[in-house]
């Protein structure tokens, strides 16, 4: 038995080796998919993926205005400059580059709300990017509030102190503290750390039905599988073999993927990155079982595709994978528990993102490796119940 | 061949039904050292159904198969790799080498790391692919995907070889090759069932017949014997212009009348040698018969085919 599934091993090595586009999928497609994704809705996890170029014309110069630009600055994705002609703000939206929006304070501002006036900023947007205007306006509208409210208070404060009579003194900078409720040091989340481990899973499972369903259904259609069996090497050895070299192959495409994801998108590997390997031993264990699964009930060739695709797709999103899970309804969400892309998915967050210790990693590990012996216990039968 | 020695394989009273399909009824066969057994019938007659018996690959309903007068259970490994098998459909690995596919075979059937460098070596030099181990399978013509097949199957020199319908969509250079290759081996002491449905090939290279025909097995025994089956006479079939004379063909002395086709001017003759052509020819001359073509034919497999079953061995069963 071991000797079958050591030869099944080294021949699915060769095999993986000799086809470039199999290798394509399992390490490049993810990158390119991740860099998209990551890039194109990092403002969903207020990351610094989007920097949007904000053009803004001083034409007040007074203490609002002025709070308004420092705020913009410190400001996350937000590239702020400053302009001398509102025409030349509005021409760069119109350009069509990255300002969606350009922002104008008029003269007075300052004046208009120490005299308690309602002084209005004028925000030149792109009427075709409504949802990044939108997301911009948001926060605008956010730094107003606050700017407002503490403009208020000084007030407040400096007409108790020393009545109606003194020159409401605007607001400093003032600004709150973001505390992450998680363990060590602070960690910014960008998109990639949610993106880099959710496309990883999902390629990860896409790669195992091309690796093992697709090719064992190959391998029963082309004969090859009963020729080794006449060999005396159990069918269980043969399928064995071939889920461990794939079960290799999808550790080392996690590994990569992190590697890539730390080395371009600056990812968070947490407190101990060995600490990952843990719950991608249990993904790569659970995905080559269900591609097992799989290869045992499809029943043509483009089925397995088909089926494992599918499969794999509504396993990664309902499992977190693409959005966070507390999107979903209670539902889905109840129906997650039972996938391990979820578990996956937990582990992944905790160790790297709320700096949890490895230990964190084991409940889902088992989880995840519980679900698999499952999935590998119902593919041998049904593989076996065939080959009589 | 020497039929004291004992079978390396045997099939004992061995049926298979697919649902309500009988496709193997209590058939039993025998392979020996030395020996090339052909196992001869039309499309979808039981060949490879018992072959794949015959490799255990698919338990029968009833009967038993011993490899070497053991059953396969009582040592799976070591009984296995006493069988190469050649399946009828291409099992290789299309992106891997010659060599490599070659290679896991043999690794697969047991052969130590050293022993498997050398045994494939040899089998691809043996099916004349030595020099283009290192080309990917898919590129291959038909023919040398075939040779490759068959380099597959006897990699380990396994004592027994199964060959189900190895020619197939072979070129006529690669089916000789092929052909003299499967002789030598069977030469050199295997014993080889050749599962076919040409004819040809079998009256060839096989030492025994088994015709099959709907899972049964209809005769067995060495080419001349299932031959007579058919009828041992010759035969002339002649092509004639005009009409017969009254009486046909009654007044030839030795010569029987075995069909006439009187619209498309055909006629078939049994004769009791090919000495007496020219008495026949005379014969027909003298009946004012006008012969226009004429074919001589000898005793064959199909003839005892078609005077066991009623059909060819072209013919599909269904």
């Amino acid at each position: 038995m071991l000797r079958a599934i050591w030869l099944t091993t080294q021949n699915e090595a060769r095999l993986l080796v000799k086809d470039p586009i199999v290798l394509f999928m399992l390490l490049f497609a993810p990158v390119v998919i991740i860099t998209v994704a990551g890039y194109s809705l990092g403002s969903l996890y207020g990351g610094s993926a989007n920097s949007f170029r904000l053009p803004l014309v001083d034409l007040d110069h007074g203490k609002v205005a002025q709070g308004i630009i420092e705020a913009l600055r410190r400001e996350h994705g937000v590239a702020l400059e400053v302009l001398d002609d509102p025409d030349e703000a509005r021409r760069l939206v119109s350009r069509r580059d990255r300002t969606p929006i350009a922002m104008v304070i008029p003269g007075g501002t300052s004046a208009a709300v120490a005299a308690g006036g309602q002084p209005r900023l004028i925000l030149f947007v792109d009427p075709v990017r409504r949802v990044e205007v939108n997301a911009l306006e948001l926060r605008i509208d956010e730094l107003c509030r606050r700017i407002t409210e503490q403009a208020r208070t000084a007030a407040q404060s400096q007409i108790e102190s020393f009545g109606e009579a003194q020159a409401i003194m605007l607001p400093g900078d003032i600004g709150f503290v973001e505390k992450p409720a998680i363990e060590g040091e602070a960690v910014t989340v960008n998109a990639f750390d949610q993106y880099v481990p959710g496309f990883g899973v999902t390629f990860l499972l896409i790669g195992m039905m091309l690796g093992i369903a697709l090719t064992l259904f190959d391998e029963r259609d082309w004969g090859t599988l009963k020729r080794l069996q006449v060999s005396g090497a159990p069918l269980t050895g043969l399928l064995l073999g071939k889920l461990f070299a794939r079960f290799i192959v999808g550790i080392a495409q996690m590994v990569l993927l992190f590697a890539v994801g730390w080395a371009l998108f600056g990812i968070s590997l947490g407190r101990n990155p060995l600490a990952l390997i843990i719950p991608t031993v249990g993904i790569s264990f659970a995905a080559a079982a269900l591609a097992l699964v799989v290869a045992s009930i499809a029943t043509a060739h483009d089925s397995v595709m088909s089926l494992g695709v599918t499969i794999s797709m509504a396993m990664a999103a309902i499992g977190g994978c693409w959005w966070p899970l507390d999107f979903e309804p209670g539902w889905m969400r109840e129906l997650a528990r039972w996938l391990p892309t979820t578990w996956t998915m937990q582990a992944f967050n905790d160790l790297m993102i709320r700096n949890q210790p490895p230990s964190a990693a084991l409940l889902p590990l088992a989880a995840t490796i519980g679900i698999g012996v499952i999935f590998i216990v119902a593919g041998l039968l049904r593989f076996l119940s065939l080959d009589d | 061949m020497s039929p004291a020695k004992a079978p390396l394989l045997e099939a004992i009273e061995i049926s298979k039904s697919y649902g309500a399909r009988l496709a193997l009824d209590n058939v039993s066969l025998a392979v020996r050292p030395g020996e090339i057994a052909a196992l001869l019938g039309p499309n979808g007659a039981g060949k490879t159904t018992t072959l794949s018996i015959l490799a255990t690959l698919l338990k029968p309903d009833s009967g038993h198969v011993l490899i070497n007068g053991k059953p396969r259970k009582s040592d799976p490994t070591g009984l296995g790799r006493m069988l190469g098998l050649v399946p009828q459909s291409l099992a290789l690995y299309p992106t891997l080498s010659a060599a490599q596919n070659v290679w896991h075979f043999a690794r697969m059937q047991g052969l130590a790391r050293d022993d498997a460098k050398e045994y494939c070596r040899r089998a691809l030099e043996e099916v004349g692919l030595g020099d283009r181990a290192s080309d990917p399978m898919y590129a291959f013509s038909g023919g040398m995907k075939r040779l490759l097949n068959l380099a597959c199957g006897i990699v380990h020199r396994p004592p027994v070889l199964l060959l189900d319908e190895p020619t197939v969509g072979v070129d006529l250079q690669s089916r000789e090759q092929l052909l003299a290759l499967i002789r030598h081996y069977a030469d050199a002491g295997a014993g080889v069932i050749y599962s076919t449905h040409y004819m040809e090939e079998a009256e060839r290279i096989c030492d025994r017949v088994l015709l099959i025909d709907r899972g049964k097995l209809i005769a067995e025994g060495d080419l001349e014997k299932v031959i007579s089956l058919g009828g041992s006479r010759p035969r002339i079939e002649i092509t004639y212009r005009g009409q017969l004379p009254d009486g046909r063909f009654g007044s030839l002395a030795g010569v029987r009348e075995i069909g006439t086709t009187v619209g498309e001017g055909k006629a078939i003759l049994e004769m009791n040698s090919f000495a007496q052509v020219a008495e026949v020819l005379h014969g027909l001359r003298t009946l004012d018969v006008n012969v226009v073509d004429f074919n001589l034919h000898s005793p064959n497999l199909s003839d005892a085919f078609i005077a066991l079953t009623g059909h060819t061995l072209r013919d599909q069963v269904l």
